[in-house]
């Protein structure tokens, strides 16, 4: 299986460190969020049930279940999945279609890399700790499902629904806000285009 | 797949961040939930298995017809 080595930021550290990009989610990150995501994920909903804190203040993601979402999808050559992994431990995971189509009036019909799922690990996330450990497996993440567009031939175009709580990242990205998505759980749809892609990822459009 | 992260790329990414978390996907309670995607994928894999299990069925059927043109006869076929 395909890795690359990529960085992170240590927030607690104040430093730029290792990590490595893998492009599969194995067994092994499975097990990873059973026994080192859930713990404190549960934890910190266990502190939130105790203060009454409305269900939908609770973390994003906290019902996710990336064992049923991978299993699903297995054998399906459309979709790809990938693994952030730093000094260690499970950062982040994703799962990617390459079988979608632009929603852009002016993209109609352009196939992009569609983010079925992005999330970080319980400890890189304020929603869920007071001192986020590493900053930038998002952005690595985005970055790789760029990049996964381009080796497809479809120049940098993505999509995704995104969580209420990451819109605004989403916007300051330079992606095209389509609004809220009333077939899709109303969540916001948000595309990035070719150009919007190169510059968000440093490059000149393709 | 090409993917160069630098010191300076992440910097700006981070600072795009903010302390937004960055997320995507779907937002149901019900922990069995599937995108629609995955649904459609689901029942695509279900197209794909039947199809091949037509396929091997048809595969039988040819070699079987074959083997006794040939007047050999065919005990077992894996599949």
């Amino acid at each position: 299986m395909a890795s690359h080595p990529v960085i992170l930021f240590d927030q607690l550290a104040g430093n730029y460190v290792p990590a490595e990009l893998i492009e599969s989610i194995d067994e092994a990150h499975l097990q990873a969020v059973d026994t080192t995501w859930m713990p404190v994920l549960l934890r910190r909903l266990q502190q939130l049930v105790d203060q009454g804190t409305p269900r939908a203040d609770w973390p994003q993601s906290s019902h996710w279940d990336w064992r049923q979402k991978t299993e699903r999808i297995k054998g399906l050559l459309a979709f790809r999945t990938l693994a952030l992994t730093c000094e260690g431990q499970l950062q982040g995971l994703m799962q990617v279609n390459t079988a979608s189509v632009s929603r852009l009036p002016d993209q109609t019909g352009k196939h992009l890399t569609y983010i079925d799922y992005l999330e970080s690990a319980p400890w890189n996330r304020l929603e869920v700790v007071t001192q986020p450990k590493f900053k930038g497996v998002g952005s690595v993440l985005m970055r790789a499902a760029i990049e996964i567009s381009r080796e497809e031939g479809f120049q940098g175009r993505i999509g995704l629904h995104s969580l209420p709580r990451s819109e605004p990242f989403y916007g300051r990205c330079g992606m095209s806000d389509l609004g809220i998505d009333g077939n899709y759980e109303n969540l916001r749809y948000f595309e990035m285009t070719s150009a919007q892609a190169a510059k968000f990822s440093g490059k000149e459009p393709l | 797949m090409k993917l160069v992260i630098t010191k300076e790329w992440l910097k700006r990414a981070i600072e795009l961040e903010g302390d937004d978390e960055v997320a995507a996907g779907a937002l149901a309670r019900d922990p069995t939930h599937n995108s629609a995607d995955e649904q459609a994928a689901g029942e695509a894999l279900d197209d794909q298995a039947r199809a091949n299990a037509e396929l091997a069925e048809q595969m039988a059927v040819y070699i079987r017809e074959n083997a006794a043109k040939r007047g050999l006869q065919v005990t077992e076929i894996e599949r």
